[in-house]
C-alpha cells in the first residue's frame, strides 16, 4: 500500500515536470513564393511569359505588385528589369499615380516587387515595361485593373498650396497591441508626376473617438526611404480608432490627415 | 475631537504600561495551583509535551515528558484546551475552587477522529468555538497586526504588518484560491462565513513557509468539519443589524452515524445602504450574500479518514460607492477531497493528502452610476468579468521521532485566470470597445517545503522551515499577448521562476512564566499573475492604469522577529518586534501619462511591533489589550510606504458568568501622517476611537441571545486602509437569536 502510494506520488511529480518540458519539432516545408499572392494578370513577349501578382484584392491605397517572368513558360527568370506605369483615363483627362519600380534586377525567387498607390477607385491601366536580362528580350504588358474604393489614401492641400497624397501602408491587418505604422507621402507635381516626399517630419496621435482616450508608447513615423515613413501605433483595445497624423516640414505644419482604423 | 482621541491613546498607553510593570504584583494575588496529566485514550499512556491553554486568554503551559502540567489560576470556571501533535484537541471545563488545589486528567483521542490543524509556533490561532462575533472580518480585526482594507461594506481584505495583496497568502484549509476581480473586490476571506470558521490561523511574517511562500504572512481559514461525535445537532441563528438594516440567517446541521458524518451550513445576508457615523446614509452600499458548505466524512477506525467538502458562495448587487463600479454577481465553488492517514508506531506518523479545485466568477458594472460625470472614461458603461480556476494537490507527510518532528509538504497547483472589459458608449452610434485584462493567464506552481522542529530540551525549542517554489507561467490567449505587445516589445511572455525560502526560530523558556523567541527568515515572493500579466488595471487610489511586467524579479525579504511572552494566571502578555527588509519591492512606476507598470524598486523596509496583554481581574472579569504599529519606508524614493496602518489598538473588558457574557471594547487608531506621495497618492487620515459593547446570554439551554452596539458614540470616521476614504459604519445595534438542538 505504501509502495503504491509512493509510485503514485512520483508519477504525479514526473507528470508535472514532464508537462513543463514539452518539445516540438517542426519541419520547414518548401514554400512556393506566390502561395500567398493573388494572380491578377498575365501576358507574354518573345519567348518570355509574364505573371503579375498582388498581395490582396486591388483597392485604393498602397498596392504591392509582383512580376514573375518565365523563360519558355518553364524556367523562372531571376535577372530582369521591370518598370511600372499606372494610368487612369477619365475621358476628360488622364492622370497617373505614385508608383515604385522594383529596385532589384536580381531576384532569387523570381519575384520582382514594385508598388502603385492607387489614388482613386475605378479602372486603371498599369503598364509593365519588361526586360529579360537573361536573354536580352524586352516587351510590354498592360493590365486593366478594377480598383475598389477604400479610405487608405488621403488627398490634402499643404500649407505650401501643393497637393499631397498620404497613404496608409501599415497596419493592413490591425490588431490589438503594438502595430507597425507606415505611411507614404507623395506630392502631385503634375498629372503624370507624383514624386515621393522624403523631407517631412510626422507625428501620430491615436485616439478612440467614442471613448475619448488615446494610448501610450506610440512611435512617430520616421522616413525610411522612397517616401515611406515607419513608426509604431499601440491599439490598447478593440474598437474604432482614429490616428491623427501631423506632417511638418522644417518645423512648420504642412498638413494634417486622419485615418480611421477598426481594430478587431 | 482630535484632542479627545489623543487623550484616549494616552490613557490606554498609561494603562498598558502600568499593566506591564505590575505583573509581579498581579501574580502575588490569590491563585490556586491546578495540576494535571494528559493521557492517550487508546494506549492509556502519558502524552508528552502537550499544549495546555486557557481558552479566552493567552495563559497556558506545556506538559513535560510524563504528560504532567500545572497552572496557577484564580478561582473561577475555565475552559482548558489541550492539544498535542497527533491527537484530537480536547476542551475540558474546569472549576477552580477558592482553596482546594485542582487535579485534572485529560484523555486525548488519536487525531484521525477529529483533527484540528497542528499547533503553530510561528503564528497564532484565533479560535471561535462559540461564535461571539458576527463575521469572519470581525474575527480578523481582533488580531493585532491585522488591518482590514475596506472597499465597501463587504468582504474586507486583510493586510498583515503593512503587507498586502500577493505579499499575504490567504488559503482555505491550505488550498490556494485566487481572486477573480481585477479591482480586488473579492478577497478569499469572503468565502468562509463565520459559521464555517473553525480556526483562524494567522502566521505573521515570512517565518512559517508551510502553506505559502508569502513574505507578509499567511492566513489559513480552517473550516469546520463534520463531527463524528454528534449523531444529530442543529444550530440556527437569525437577527438584525441596524446600520445597514442587515438581516442574517445562518444554520448548521450535523449528522453522524458510526463511521459516517455529514455537516451542512447555509447562510443568507441581506444588507441595505448603511449608515456611517452621525447618521449619514451611504447610498449604493447594500448587498446580498448566500453561502453554503456541505461536507461528508467517512472514517475507518482511527487510522483513515476521507473527507469531501463543497463550499459555495453567491453574492448579488454589492455596492462599492467609492469605486467606479459595483459587483453585480459573484459566484464561487470550492471543492476539496482529503484523505488523512495516521500511522501507529514508527517514525512516519501521518499523511494528509488533498486534491482540490475551485472556480470564482465575478461580474461588475457601472450601470447604476451616472457615468456622464465620471472623470476617468466618462460617457460609457464598462461591464467587466473576471474568472479564476485553480486546481491543486497538497500533501503533508509528518515524521516524528522522539522530540523531532518533520513535516514534508508537497504543494502543486495550476491557476487559470481571465478578465475582460467592455466599453459601451452612451451616445447613439458610438462604437463599443473591448479589452482583455488577463488573457488566459496560466500559472503552474510546485513547491516542496520542509518544516522541522526539535525540542532540544524542555526549555529550548528549535524550528526551521525550508521551501522551494517553482513556477511556469504564460499568457495563453493570442489576443492577451498581442495587447501586452503595446507595452512590452516581445512575442514570448512565458516566464519561469524559482524561489527559495528559509527560516529558523529558537524559543527559550526563561522561567516558569516567560519565554523568549528569536526568529530569522529569508524568503522570496514571486510576482502575482496580475503583476506579471495584468493589462489596463485601473487603480482608484492614484488614478493610473497599471500594466503587468513580465520581467519582474521576485521580492526578496529578510526578516527578524523577537518575541517576549509571559503566561501567568493573572497577567499574560506577548510582545513582538520585527524588522522586514525587502529588496526588489514591487510597485507601480509611471510609464507614460495615465499608465504605470509594475517595477522592482530597489529597497524598502518595515519595522514594527505588536503587543497583546491579558489580565484576569477576577474569575469572571478579564481585560485585554492589543496594540500594533508598523513603520514602513521606501528607501529608493525616500518616502513612507503606502497603505501602512497607523498605531492601532483594541482594549476589551469582558465579564463572563452564569451564561452571561458582556464585553466593552474600544478600538482606536492614531492619525496616519506618513503617506506616500511619489509611488501613489495617499492622503493623511485622522485618528479615531470608537466604543463597542457586545453581549451574549443563554436564556435557555437551547436559546442564546447575542446583542451589541458597535460604534456606540456614532463617530463618523474612516480608516487609513479604507480605499478612497470609505467611511466606517456608524452606530450599529445588533440582536441575534440562536437556537441549538440538542441544548447545552
Ligand atoms: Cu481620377
Ligand atoms: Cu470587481
Amino acid at each position: 500500500m505504501k509502495n503504491i502510494r509512493f509510485i503514485l506520488l512520483s508519477t504525479l511529480f514526473i507528470a508535472f515536470l514532464a508537462s513543463c518540458t514539452k518539445s516540438t519539432t517542426e519541419v520547414e516545408p518548401e514554400v512556393d513564393p506566390t502561395a500567398d499572392l493573388l494572380k491578377i494578370g498575365e501576358g507574354n513577349f518573345s519567348s518570355t511569359t509574364v505573371e503579375i501578382f498582388s498581395d490582396g484584392e486591388i483597392e485604393v491605397g498602397y498596392q504591392r505588385l509582383f512580376v514573375r517572368l518565365k523563360q519558355g513558360g518553364e524556367k523562372v527568370v531571376t535577372r530582369a528589369r521591370v518598370e511600372i506605369f499606372p494610368l487612369m483615363d477619365m475621358e476628360t483627362m488622364k492622370h497617373s499615380a505614385p508608383y515604385e519600380n522594383p529596385e532589384a534586377i536580381v531576384s532569387e525567387n523570381g519575384l520582382f516587387e514594385g508598388a502603385v498607390v492607387f489614388i482613386m477607385s475605378g479602372k486603371w491601366m498599369v503598364t509593365f515595361t519588361l526586360q529579360n536580362l537573361e536573354n536580352g528580350d524586352s516587351g510590354k504588358v498592360t493590365l486593366t485593373l478594377d480598383v475598389a474604393a477604400s479610405q487608405r489614401v488621403k488627398k490634402v492641400t499643404g500649407s505650401d498650396s501643393a497637393t499631397y497624397f498620404v497613404t496608409l501602408v501599415e497596419p493592413r491587418a490591425p490588431r490589438v497591441g503594438m502595430n507597425d505604422f507606415e505611411i507614404t507621402v507623395h506630392k502631385k507635381e503634375s498629372m503624370m508626376a507624383y514624386p515621393a516626399v522624403t523631407d517631412v517630419e510626422t507625428t501620430i496621435t491615436p485616439t478612440m473617438p467614442s471613448m475619448g482616450h488615446g494610448s501610450p508608447n506610440n512611435e512617430h513615423p520616421v522616413h525610411q526611404g522612397r517616401g515611406h515613413y515607419r513608426g509604431k501605433v499601440n491599439f490598447t483595445m478593440s474598437g474604432a480608432w482614429r490616428v491623427d497624423l501631423q506632417i511638418q516640414r522644417g518645423g512648420q505644419p504642412l498638413c494634417e490627415v486622419a485615418f480611421d482604423i477598426q481594430v478587431p | 475631537m482630535i484632542r479627545r482621541q489623543v487623550r484616549w491613546i494616552v490613557i490606554t498607553w498609561v494603562i498598558l504600561w502600568s499593566g506591564f510593570l505590575a505583573p509581579a504584583v498581579a501574580q502575588a494575588a490569590a491563585t490556586i495551583r491546578v495540576a494535571g496529566q494528559v493521557l492517550d485514550r487508546d494506549s492509556k499512556t502519558p502524552v508528552p509535551f502537550a499544549n495546555v491553554r486557557v481558552v479566552g486568554t493567552v495563559q497556558g503551559t506545556g506538559c513535560d515528558s510524563t504528560g504532567h502540567f500545572w497552572l496557577k489560576l484564580a478561582p473561577g470556571k475555565y475552559q482548558l484546551e489541550i492539544s498535542a501533535l497527533g491527537y484530537q484537541t480536547a476542551f475540558v471545563t474546569l472549576r477552580v475552587g477558592s482553596d482546594t488545589p485542582a487535579y485534572v486528567q485529560v484523555w486525548l483521542t488519536p487525531q484521525a477522529i477529529h483533527y484540528s490543524e497542528e499547533v503553530v509556533v510561528f503564528g497564532e490561532m484565533e479560535r471561535q468555538p462559540e461564535p461571539r462575533l458576527n463575521s469572519t472580518e470581525a474575527v480578523m480585526e481582533q488580531v493585532e497586526g491585522v488591518t482590514l482594507i475596506k472597499r465597501a461594506n463587504f468582504a474586507w481584505e486583510p493586510s498583515l504588518r503593512g503587507m498586502q495583496a500577493a505579499q499575504v497568502g490567504i488559503v482555505i484549509d491550505g488550498m490556494k484560491i485566487f481572486s477573480a476581480c481585477v479591482d480586488r473586490m473579492d478577497p478569499v476571506t469572503a468565502y468562509v462565513e463565520v459559521e464555517n470558521l473553525q480556526q483562524l490561523d494567522i502566521r505573521k511574517g515570512g517565518f512559517d513557509l508551510t502553506l505559502s511562500p508569502a513574505i507578509g504572512g499567511t492566513i489559513n481559514l480552517i473550516t469546520n468539519k463534520p463531527d463524528f461525535e454528534k449523531p444529530f445537532s442543529f444550530r440556527t441563528e437569525t437577527g438584525l443589524e441596524t446600520a445597514a438594516r442587515l438581516r442574517v440567517l445562518r444554520s448548521e446541521i450535523n449528522f453522524a452515524r458510526r463511521s459516517f458524518a455529514v455537516r451542512g451550513t447555509f447562510s443568507i445576508k441581506h444588507a441595505g445602504d448603511f449608515l456611517a457615523g452621525e447618521g449619514r446614509r451611504i447610498a449604493g452600499s447594500g448587498y446580498r450574500k448566500y453561502n453554503f458548505d456541505i461536507s461528508l466524512a467517512r472514517r475507518w477506525g482511527s487510522r483513515h479518514r476521507l473527507e469531501f467538502s463543497l463550499i459555495g458562495d453567491e453574492a448579488r448587487d454589492i455596492g462599492y460607492p467609492v469605486l467606479l463600479m459595483d459587483a453585480r454577481k459573484t459566484s464561487s465553488r470550492i471543492v476539496r477531497l482529503e484523505h488523512f492517514w495516521r500511522f501507529n508506531g514508527g517514525w512516519l506518523s501521518s499523511i494528509r493528502a488533498k486534491v482540490y479545485a475551485n472556480r470564482i466568477n465575478h461580474w461588475m458594472d457601472d450601470y447604476e452610476r451616472d457615468v456622464t460625470r465620471r472623470r476617468v472614461m466618462p460617457n460609457m458603461y464598462m461591464p467587466m468579468f473576471g474568472q479564476t480556476r485553480t486546481m491543486g494537490w497538497l500533501e503533508e507527510i509528518r515524521f516524528q521521532k522522539g522530540r523531532h518532528v518533520l513535516n514534508v509538504i508537497l504543494d502543486a497547483y495550476r491557476l487559470w485566470a481571465f478578465a475582460d472589459m467592455q466599453m459601451i458608449g452612451l451616445e447613439p452610434g458610438s462604437s463599443p470597445a473591448y479589452l482583455v485584462n488577463l488573457g488566459d493567464v496560466v500559472d503552474q506552481q510546485m513547491a516542496v517545503a520542509l518544516d522541522y522542529s526539535w525540542m532540544i530540551h524542555s526549555r529550548l525549542w528549535w524550528r526551521t522551515n525550508f521551501r522551494v517554489d517553482v513556477s511556469r507561467r504564460d499568457v495563453t490567449s493570442p489576443y492577451g499577448r498581442q495587447a501586452l505587445t503595446g507595452f512590452w516589445n516581445r512575442e514570448n511572455f512565458r516566464r519561469h521562476y524559482a524561489t527559495l525560502g528559509i527560516s529558523t526560530s529558537l524559543e527559550y523558556q526563561l522561567d516558569r512564566y516567560r519565554s523568549i523567541r528569536l526568529s530569522l527568515a529569508s524568503g522570496q515572493r514571486m510576482p502575482s499573475h496580475m503583476e506579471n500579466y495584468g493589462f489596463f488595471l485601473y487603480n482608484i487610489v492614484d488614478g493610473y492604469f497599471y500594466t503587468g511586467n513580465p520581467d519582474l524579479k521576485p521580492e526578496w525579504s529578510r526578516q527578524l522577529e523577537v518575541m517576549l511572552a509571559q503566561t501567568a494566571s493573572r497577567f499574560s502578555y506577548r510582545l513582538v518586534g520585527f524588522v522586514n527588509d525587502i529588496r526588489n519591492y514591487i510597485s507601480g512606476t509611471i510609464q507614460s501619462p495615465e499608465f504605470k507598470v509594475y517595477t522592482n524598486l530597489s529597497a524598502v523596509y518595515l519595522v514594527g511591533g505588536e503587543f497583546r496583554g491579558e489580565f484576569t481581574l477576577s474569575p469572571s472579569i478579564a481585560a485585554s489589550w492589543r496594540l500594533a504599529y508598523v513603520y514602513g519606508q521606501n528607501r529608493t524614493f525616500e518616502e513612507p510606504l503606502p497603505f501602512i496602518p497607523p498605531l492601532e489598538g483594541l482594549f476589551t473588558i469582558s465579564y463572563d458568568h452564569n451564561g452571561l457574557w458582556l464585553a466593552v471594547e474600544s478600538r482606536f487608531a492614531a492619525p496616519q501622517r506618513r503617506i506616500a506621495y511619489r509611488t501613489t497618492l495617499e492622503d493623511e487620515t485622522p485618528g479615531f476611537a470608537i466604543v463597542n459593547v457586545r453581549g451574549q446570554y443563554a436564556i435557555h439551554p437551547r436559546v442564546t441571545l447575542r446583542f451589541g452596539v458597535e460604534n456606540v458614540l456614532d463617530r463618523y470616521y474612516h480608516e487609513h486602509l479604507s480605499v478612497n476614504n470609505f467611511p466606517a459604519v456608524g452606530r450599529n445595534v445588533y440582536l441575534l437569536v440562536g437556537i441549538r438542538i440538542p441544548g447545552k
